[in-house]
């Protein structure tokens, strides 16, 4: 615990420089704006700086990351608010209530909840990194090939699950396909090269960024150009700095939420999307003002905007502790990691315990920073919100090209950027998730490895992976993903439930009777 | 069952069984293709490996659950009628003509053009020069107005694209240190 506080001391103290605060400063203020504009995703935002950032020192790169990423997962809150379309998927919740809110001529006032909202749930969020990291770290020290390789389908399964809610299926597809897309290249074990056809440049396999880019990137600009323009709410901006008694009086949802939005956050490949509106379901069913959620409720958007800050902060857990993402910007920042030369993990906390807490000082910084300048400017701000489509677009898929490129300097990622955002727009057509997919392409050589390591531990033996506790608890898990939608396994729950506690309330009730 | 009866409604995610057919079919092609392709890996004995560590074994095992999301994925499609796709030049002519359609394509083939042909190809600024300019007049300029009502599309559109080719190139090459392509 002391040792944990010093650490975090010297991360602070480490980025209380000139020259890291302005970092700070302008990464969250552009982060705020990408997230901010619809088409510009925090993924994209983030694999485009990974590009622009790959030359400086590791602590300053991953910096300016964590800040882009927090910024603009809290600036998606903008557009939804006054256009009623999320700026990133992670504010389709907040649109529910901010944008009825503008259009009562409260547009300042539904900014400035989002922005208290956000930093409160990032505050949290940032709290349990602090706390969980190391925890989930030397807890995965006793994890084996075994329980790496279930962590692995595991990570593939939740996340098509929780990413395709009307259809699991496409998300487990997308998730397998995945970590068939890792199978291309060299295997770790015996070099061999596997499905390359010949080109060589696949030998190395398919890299993250330039797919990632792709998939997040390229496909977002063909999705933005099929639309025509929307127009901004004309609401005056007045007073943007909340109201205390508003905090007052929703504290336990604001807690909730953050708690909440962590956990699902730290699940693989979930991410704040689905933080967010569990955060919301949760605060709707428990709020004494459920009518009012979708019409404009504080407590709805408060909930949403804590949901999906405090699941950046969850994200990262499994990031530090497992080298696994816990959501598609996630695992931009991991990858980012590797190119560095950090190597997340469960050896972090014995090797590099230093920059856990190095992290939770960005963390830290990146949400003050956010806060600050989320109540300021706001007005010149929302003009950024007017930018045609047309005259932005190019200028992104710009971008996307020279930053696929600048990585390793090689054209042929720009040829890999280009397949995956065909791809990726081909399967947000057809409504698969893209997350799984790109959680599968991380999680394949785990996999790979893994299940061929645990099958020369025994000899071929299959029992071992069936018999370990920790893998047992994964299997429970996989399994519950797989079928906890399917009709009759509701249809079990809800007579298991009731044999259960309707005996209870049978029991209460007679009793109650009775005089 | 009588016609008065009222149709069935899909169950959720089922909204386009048609495509999840061909999808589906696509699919348990390509996982197929993938089981057979790992089985014919080589085993690499004269290397003596263990054989548990043989380079197909997973892919393999991957190509097998593939193949069967991709089977449920088709017999619940053929289930909700997805297996009656037609093919017809006018529905395709039908389809192209939705201005959604269109603008996606042209954004598509645009972008590829840029990427694949353009880039590596000729010097970057002025590839990324003419992208920019050509990308915004192509959805802005009204060919059927004349030229003089919309002079200020076509200078900010120059503009536009003289500073993203000038500053990314700029950047790119002296800050970057990143030979252009």
């Amino acid at each position: 615990m002391i040792d944990g506080l010093r650490m975090l001391g010297i991360g602070i103290g480490e980025f209380l420089t000139i020259g890291s605060l302005f970092s700070v400063l302008w990464a969250t203020q552009l982060g705020i704006i990408v997230g901010m504009l619809p088409g510009l995703t925090a993924t994209m935002g983030i694999a485009l700086m990974t590009t622009l950032t790959f030359r400086l020192p590791p602590g300053n790169a991953v910096l300016i990351l964590i800040c882009m990423y927090i910024g603009a997962i809290y600036g998606g809150s903008r557009s939804a608010i006054l256009l009623n379309i999320p700026g990133t998927p992670a504010n389709a919740a907040t649109a529910l209530d901010g944008h009825p809110l503008a259009r009562q001529g409260k547009a300042g006032q539904a900014i400035g909840l989002a922005t208290t909202g956000s930093f409160l749930g990032s505050v949290i969020g940032m709290l349990m990194l602090a706390l969980f990291t190391p925890v989930i770290g030397n807890f995965a020290l006793n994890f084996q090939s075994f329980e790496f390789f279930w962590l692995a389908i595991f990570g593939v399964v939740i996340s098509g699950t929780l990413t395709a809610p009307k259809d699991p299926l496409k998300g487990w597809i997308s998730g397998f396909l995945g970590l068939m897309i890792a199978m291309v290249g060299m295997e770790g074990i015996h070099a061999h090269v596997r499905f390359t056809f010949g080109v060589v440049d696949l030998s190395g396999g398919i890299r993250l960024i330039p797919a990632m880019v792709g998939a997040f990137g390229f496909a977002e600009v063909i999705m933005m150009m099929k639309h025509v323009k929307v127009e901004v709410i004309k609401s005056e901006i007045t007073r943007v700095i909340p109201r205390l008694k508003d905090f007052a009086k929703y504290w336990k949802t604001i807690i909730r939420s953050g708690l909440i939005g962590t956990f699902v956050g730290a699940i693989p490949g979930v991410g704040e999307d689905i933080g967010a509106w569990v955060s919301y379901d949760f605060a709707r069913r428990s709020s004494k003002e459920a009518d009012q959620f979708g019409k404009g409720s504080v407590e709805g958007l408060m909930a949403a905007e804590a949901g999906n800050n405090a699941a950046v902060g969850g994200a990262i857990i499994p990031v530090l502790a497992l080298a696994i993402p816990g959501s598609a910007p996630a695992a931009v920042l991991l990858a980012a990691m590797y190119i560095h030369g950090v190597r997340p993990g469960p050896l972090i906390m014995i090797e590099n315990p230093q920059f856990v807490y190095s992290v939770v000082a960005m963390f830290l910084l990146a949400t003050a920073a956010m806060f600050v300048l989320g109540l300021s400017m706001v007005r010149i701000l929302v003009k950024v919100l007017e930018i045609p489509r047309t005259k932005l677009m190019p200028v992104v898929f710009v971008l996307c090209v020279i930053g696929a490129y600048a990585v390793e300097s090689r054209y042929f990622d720009i040829v890999i950027m280009a397949a995956f955002g065909l791809l990726g727009y081909i399967m947000q057509e057809m409504e698969y998730p893209v997350a799984p997919m790109v959680l599968g392409i991380i999680l394949g050589d785990i996999l790979d490895r893994n299940l061929r390591r645990a099958l020369v531990i025994t000899d071929g033996d299959l029992m071992p992976f069936f018999t370990r506790p920790i893998s047992l608890i994964l299997i429970l898990f996989i399994l519950l993903s797989l079928v906890g939608k399917t009709r009759w396994f509701m249809h079990a729950t809800a007579v298991a439930k009731e044999a259960v506690f309707g005996r209870f309330r049978r029991a209460k009730s007679t009793q109650g009777d009775t005089p | 069952m009588s016609d008065a009866q009222p149709r069935q409604t899909p169950r959720p995610g089922l909204a386009m069984p048609k495509a999840d057919f061909v999808t589906g079919v696509f699919l348990l092609a390509f996982s197929i293709t993938i089981v057979v392709l790992s089985v014919q890996m080589p085993r690499l004995e004269h290397r003596g490996i263990n054989p548990y560590t043989v380079p197909g074994i997973v892919p393999g095992l991957l190509g097998v659950a593939l193949t069967i999301m991709s089977v449920s994925l088709v017999l619940r499609s053929v289930r909700h009628g997805g297996y009656r796709v037609a093919f017809s030049v006018d529905q395709a002519a039908g389809i192209a003509r939705k201005p959604v359609v269109w603008r996606a394509l042209v954004t598509a083939v645009f972008c590829l053009f840029y990427a694949l042909a353009l880039v590596g190809r000729i010097w970057y600024p002025a590839a990324t020069f003419l992208f920019v300019l050509g990308f915004i007049v192509l959805f802005e300029y009204r060919f059927d107005r004349p030229f003089r009502t919309q002079w200020g599309t076509v200078l900010f559109a120059t503009v536009e694209a003289l500073l993203t080719a000038a500053v990314v190139s700029a950047v790119f090459r002296y800050l970057f240190l990143v030979r252009l392509p």
